[in-house]
């Protein structure tokens, strides 16, 4: 503020103490151009004398106290030589004339000076003006930056909130999983439990009885794997799968899950074909891994006639283990092939008993298979083959390495976030 | 059903939900057990140190907590615990294991299912087939016969599940024990794939056993493929110790 008070300053003397090339010629000329008209009058008025009067205060609220001094010596001068007797002469034959020139004189000087004050008067109110405009426009701007800045903080805040609320969905989503997970498992456990039991202990019952049990127990079990599934579906779509990802032998993954899907469809014939023929260790979860396996096997199983082979086969490329599963069912209809990895997408050709699967199977694959960093896709079909599916896994170190180094890698295991 | 008398023992059902609660003590009472019941946490401490050989924990009890019950049971060897949750969550199962349960089941489960679980426990508590084997390294005397475990001269108490494992371990002392085997042999060919049952026990033993369970050296890792206990046998395959 000292500066811009400082500026003003200088404004405003500069203005008043310096005259104006325009101010002077105007204090030379118009006495001139006075003395020339009444000059030429007939008959001169009496009072002519207030004429320079008046010009010598214009000149002095005009341009100052200069020009108007200047005036008022030119006005002098003129009115001696054309109106003060002798005439045209600079002499001043009378007294009573010398006096009144004088008084003239000075009261030109104090009217020019009035005059003058008036105009710097005038120029520091109108330098005081622009300063308040140009403070006015200052202001404007810290006006705009301040709601700038209430804007930006106002978009942190809402930034600050969003994540607050971010958490807070995480953590509710948690507990949900939690509530959701207990609250139908605990109905279901009581329905499973009771069921099995009488199933198991009451050998005296109607076969009528131990049907409709059978099918309870059966149906029981159908909603545990629905509720599993949409919580790991859930927890795909939400990345809050906690994957614990250690180096596992995938040969090893492979035939565990075809012991498992044996156990349901003992009839099945199913032929693992290992190109490595040694151990193939992937970085992988290994319970994922193993219902990865489970769904791709549970679907073949599901789709294909009991009476054909599935095929699954495991290559290894550079950096990379492939495992694919092929059935001889009817394959993939053309109009599902291209969301046969979406939720709740069903085949309507499937045999009604065929129908047990929740819908998921498939989608949890792809977004387990995601979150170890492998591709999951739809082979195109083959003559005498129904659905190709294959899905990839990172492998691990290099044999050679693991030999190395044959410390604690279980112990190492990391729980790791992976998208 | 007609359950052999070695095959049952006295179980406590620790379960807040009376349908459940009924219904498992009726399972376990078709074949054959003894079976006691408390509905939460305070009535469960106040009858855990009743002889039981089993208590079937459910984690979420009211008043007390079911992980402050497994807690203060840590260390003990009898009963053994058998978790029943409905929190499926890997790492709560790890944590139950870790804080000493024997066997984690993840409601909802059948009765076949509970059966099966509380006679494998029951069989690891009382196994009695292990031979007149004396195995000592570093301190430590494994008894096989007597089931008798010290460190350093000090009695070391293992659960039925630490012991049945660190006894198929050290009767083959010297060789690699694959994991697959190790899961069958222990907990039943069911368990091949729970390689985090045989990964918590395998710790769980070297906290009690080894001077640093960082670099163990009576239960070690060989690769990823099992456990040795002790150092490797030459190549003429030395037999274990045998008296």
């Amino acid at each position: 503020m000292c500066q811009i008070g400082g500026m003003s300053v200088a404004r405003i003397t500069g203005h008043a103490s310096r005259a104006t090339p325009l101010g002077l010629a105007a204090a030379l000329v118009s006495p001139a151009l006075v003395t020339l008209a009444l000059a030429h009058l007939q008959d001169q008025p009496r009072d002519y004398v207030f004429i320079y009067l008046g010009i010598v205060a214009v000149l002095g609220v005009t341009t100052g106290i200069g020009p108007a001094i200047l005036g008022a010596g030119l006005s002098f001068v003129l009115v001696d030589y054309f109106f003060v007797s002798p005439i045209h002469d600079y002499k001043i034959a009378d007294s009573t004339d010398l006096v009144n020139l004088v008084v003239f004189f000075a009261a030109a000087g104090v009217v020019g000076g009035l005059g003058s004050r008036q105009r710097r008067v005038q120029l520091r109110a109108s330098a005081l003006a622009g300063e308040l405009q140009s403070a006015n426009i200052e202001l404007g701007r810290l006006n705009r930056e301040q709601a700038e800045a209430a804007t930006i903080s106002a978009r942190l805040l809402r930034t600050e909130q969003q994540v607050q609320v971010l958490e807070e969905t995480d953590r509710l989503r948690g507990e949900l999983l939690g509530n959701v997970s207990h609250e139908l498992r605990t109905p279901l456990a009581n329905i499973l439990m009771t069921g099995s039991t009488a199933l198991l202990a009451s050998t005296s019952d109607s076969e009528q009885t131990r049907n409709a049990l059978g099918t309870m127990v059966g149906d029981a079990r159908r909603l545990e794997r629905l509720v599993s599934d949409m919580l790991d579906m859930t927890r795909i779509e939400g990345d809050a799968l906690h994957l614990r990802v250690i180096e596992v032998d995938l040969g090893e993954a492979v035939e565990m899950a075809v012991q498992r899907v044996l156990r349901s469809s003992p009839a099945r014939a199913i032929a693992v074909d290992s190109a490595a023929g040694r151990p193939i260790e992937v970085r992988a979860d290994w319970d994922r891994l193993g219902q990865i396996l489970d769904n791709l096997l549970a679907n073949a199983d599901r789709h294909a006639p009991p009476s054909t082979p599935i095929d699954v086969s495991i290559t290894t490329a550079r950096l990379e283990a492939t495992v694919r599963v092929i059935d001889h069912g009817p394959g993939v209809p053309p109009e599902l092939r291209p969301k046969v990895f979406e939720r709740f997408v069903r085949d309507d050709a499937d045999p009604p008993g065929r129908r047990d699967g929740t819908g998921l199977g498939l989608a949890i694959v792809r977004g387990l298979v995601q979150a170890h960093g492998g591709r999951v896709w739809l082979e195109e079909p083959v003559a005498d083959q129904g659905g190709r599916f294959a899905f990839t896994l990172p492998l691990a170190a290099s044999p050679a390495e693991a030999a190395v180094t044959p410390a604690e890698t279980e112990g190492a295991a990391s729980e790791s976030r992976l998208r | 059903m007609t359950p052999s008398v070695a095959e049952t023992g006295r179980l406590l059902v620790v379960e807040d939900d009376d349908g459940l609660r009924a219904s498992i003590v009726w399972a376990l009472r078709s074949a054959g057990h003894h079976v006691g019941t408390a509905v939460n946490g305070i009535e469960a401490g106040e009858r855990i140190a009743d002889g039981w050989d089993i208590v079937l924990l459910d984690l979420g009890l009211p008043f007390v907590n079911g992980w402050r019950i497994l807690e203060t049971l840590e260390g003990r060897l009898i009963p053994s615990v058998i978790v029943i949750s409905a929190r499926g969550e890997e790492r709560d199962k790890v944590r139950a294991l870790d804080l000493g349960a024997d066997d984690y089941l993840t409601k909802p489960f059948g009765a076949d299912e509970l059966l099966a679980r509380t006679r494998a426990v029951l069989r690891r508590m009382r196994a009695t087939s292990w031979p007149s084997l004396i195995v000592e390294k570093d301190g430590v005397r494994i008894d096989l016969r007597a089931r008798a475990v010290s460190r350093d001269g000090a009695e070391v108490h293992l659960s039925p599940t630490e012991f049945t494992l660190l006894a198929e371990l050290a009767a083959n002392a010297g060789h690699v024990m694959d994991s697959r085997t190790l899961l069958s042999r222990v907990w039943g060919a069911t368990y091949v794939g729970d390689r985090n049952y045989l990964r918590t026990f395998i710790q769980r033993l070297r906290r009690k056993l080894e001077d640093d369970p960082a670099e163990p050296t009576l239960v070690v890792t060989v690769g990823r493929r099992g456990y040795r206990f002790g150092p490797m046998v030459g190549a003429e395959g030395d037999p274990p110790t045998r008296r």
